[in-house]
């Protein structure tokens, strides 16, 4: 009995002179990078920065979560849920846009970086790879739900059935020569675009949507999108612009895929395209509104879905964009939206860490009632993940698996 | 003549089996029989000649270009791969067999948009040569993200059986100096040469 009273006594006594020990006390004042090596990546002069703006900070009392201005929708309505039940203070979100967001988010570790990033797309390979450069491998991946990117006029404004192979025509900087040669330009545009013999490209030429395809309406081609900080504006990139590209015989003789991107992405100027600033959607409806009848503007479903009284949806490659042709998979410019949540940041049993509440916003996102059908996303335009994709998010977050690309 | 004794009786059984009119006489009947009998004989023929006869190198080549081809083909285009050759083989045991080249480096789109095709391929296609045109596109796709070596031709066998052979080379393969001098100088002409068409349809474009 003596024998465990005195195993006891020595504990506490090592575990209270530990506590207070001149070591505790070094090893929290340790340089950043005696702090992180442990994790087995070199740190960079911007991370050690970031970790001296921790040091002189107190960490965050509340979640910080950057990123897509088209999910900011869904991220108010579940930082609102989180906070009335957990108790804690609601999340700061911040819509800087996709691309933007995720680029802060992967500049460092510590208070002065964000959390979460809310994210109309997938983080990209290099992105992921700017993230481990600076000292950020463990991130977790939430799938939330599926949302489309739409063309819209106003309401009243004639509908017509486009495909991603209008969309590049009528809106890249330039254009394959032999296809103007071969549409229903006016005879000077026509005439120029045959002396510009050996040359594969040349100046958009086409005003009109009828000039591009004689199906099309006689009305002037004026299109308002997001700007390249939104994943939005990435989605339309890859999708429409390369996907309308791709088959041009000019393109494929491209052998370099960086030189056929910059080729098929490179957007005109106002008056064809014009850009919204972050947070976008708003703005683009103001836009087709206001502007010459026939103005169209590029939204995501649930944007669409909230304005459908004012708005038309525009057929894609004659199909239109439902929640039904959504979830099944039918209408093809559909995308999946995550929130990619950083690790680091979470704080442990002894309260170590960023911020308290990242553990909680991810059990309470992946909850039925939030991402299921009729859940709280659902409502607000968002379509559900198939089953099988929300019980693989749940397990996920329920053992923190880290991404990999 | 032992021998052509099943001949006869082969035309006899056929011209019974002919489903001629009942009310016709009996020489039409039997005319009806021959041209049935002749028919089956030309038709046999045909199928035999057919077999050891492999499409023709147009017919082939209808079925890999243009905008009605098989979606396989169209696959291996947005693969990165052109066609390059068409070798066809007549005999008894026929062979067709194309050579693909490599041609363009893959985007993130690229390769986004042939993986939905290859899902969405796996759902209308389920048989034994889908799978193997699949795997073909599947291997094409993660050799283009080996890095250090490319697919640089990509032999298809149709006939006598389904194969595919692939030629890895890398990618960044050291040049002579002999070789890399001509490349540059090839280069810079051709840089000249763009810089020139350009000044001169700008200024043939310009009002005298």
């Amino acid at each position: 009995m003596w024998g465990l009273k005195k195993y006891l006594g020595i504990a506490l006594a090592t575990a209270l002179m530990a506590g207070a020990s001149p070591a505790s006390a070094q090893a929290q004042q340790k340089p950043a990078e005696e702090q992180y090596t442990a994790q087995g990546l070199p740190l960079s002069p911007m991370l050690r920065d970031a970790l001296a703006i921790q040091d002189a900070k107190a960490a965050r009392d509340r979640v910080r979560i950057v990123g897509s201005s088209s999910m900011a929708v869904f991220t108010e309505a579940v930082a609102k849920d989180v906070a009335a039940r957990t108790g804690m203070l609601a999340p700061t979100i911040e819509t800087s846009g996709t691309r933007e967001g995720i680029r802060t988010f992967c500049a460092g570790i510590g208070a002065a970086f964000p959390d979460i990033i809310a994210a109309s797309r997938r983080m990209t390979k290099s992105e992921y790879t700017a993230c481990l450069d600076n000292g950020i491998a463990d991130i977790i991946e939430v799938p939330v739900g599926l949302d489309a990117v739409l063309l819209v006029t106003e309401k009243g404004d004639p509908v017509f059935g486009l495909s991603p192979r209008h969309i590049y025509l009528a809106l890249a900087a330039e254009v394959p020569r032999d296809v103007v040669l071969a549409s229903n330009v006016p005879p000077d545009v026509a005439r120029s675009a045959r002396l510009l013999t050996g040359e594969d490209f040349m100046e958009n030429p086409f005003k009109r949507w009828s000039e591009i395809d004689g199906k099309l309406p006689d009305l002037n081609i004026r299109v308002w999108g997001p700007s390249v900080a939104s994943g939005t504006r990435d989605f339309v990139d890859r999708v429409l612009m390369e996907g309308g590209c791709r088959h041009f015989k000019a393109i494929r003789s491209i052998p370099a895929a960086a030189e056929r991107v910059v080729q098929c992405t490179t957007m005109r100027e106002a008056p064809y395209f014009n850009t919204a600033q972050e947070p976008f959607t708003e703005k683009v409806i103001a836009a087709v509104m206001e502007d010459d009848p026939g103005t169209l503007g590029i939204v995501t479903f649930d944007t669409y879905d909230r304005f459908q009284t004012v708005l038309d949806q525009l057929p894609m490659m004659d199909l239109i964009a439902t929640e039904d042709s959504i979830a099944r998979g039918e209408f093809p410019f559909r995308r999946h939206v995550y929130y990619y949540v950083k690790r680091a940041h979470m704080r442990n049993a002894q309260g170590e860490g960023v911020v308290r509440g990242l553990r909680e916003f991810m059990a309470n996102l992946t909850r039925e009632e939030v991402i299921g059908p009729g859940g709280l996303l659902d409502k607000r335009g968002l379509v559900p993940l198939p089953d099988a994709e929300r019980a693989a998010a749940r397990q996920n977050v329920g053992i923190l698996k880290r991404l990999e690309r | 003549m032992r021998r052509f004794a099943p001949l006869p009786a082969l035309v006899v059984a056929l011209g019974l089996l002919n489903p001629a009119p009942a009310k016709a006489g009996m020489y039409d009947q039997i005319v009806d029989s021959m041209t049935y009998i002749w028919s089956v004989i030309a038709g046999a023929a045909d199928t035999a000649s057919t077999a050891v006869t492999p499409p023709t190198p147009m017919s082939t080549l209808k079925h890999m270009r243009g905008e009605d081809k098989g979606e396989f083909w169209q696959m291996l285009e947005d693969a990165g791969y052109d066609l390059k050759s068409i070798d066809t083989e007549v005999g008894l045991i026929p062979g067709v067999e194309a050579v693909y080249i490599y041609k363009r480096e893959l985007s993130d789109a690229d390769r986004e948009a042939l993986e939905e095709k290859l899902e969405k391929h796996s759902h209308g296609h389920s048989g034994l040569i889908a799978r193997l045109e699949r795997a073909i596109i599947y291997a094409l796709l993660d050799a283009s993200e080996l890095g250090d070596y490319r697919v640089e031709h990509l032999k298809v066998t149709f006939l006598p059986l389904p194969a595919a052979s692939f030629t890895l080379i890398p990618t960044s393969e050291v040049m002579e100096m002999e070789h890399d001098k001509i490349f540059r100088a090839v280069k810079e002409q051709h840089r000249e040469l763009r810089q020139f068409r350009r000044d001169f349809n700008q200024a043939r474009s310009q009002p005298q």
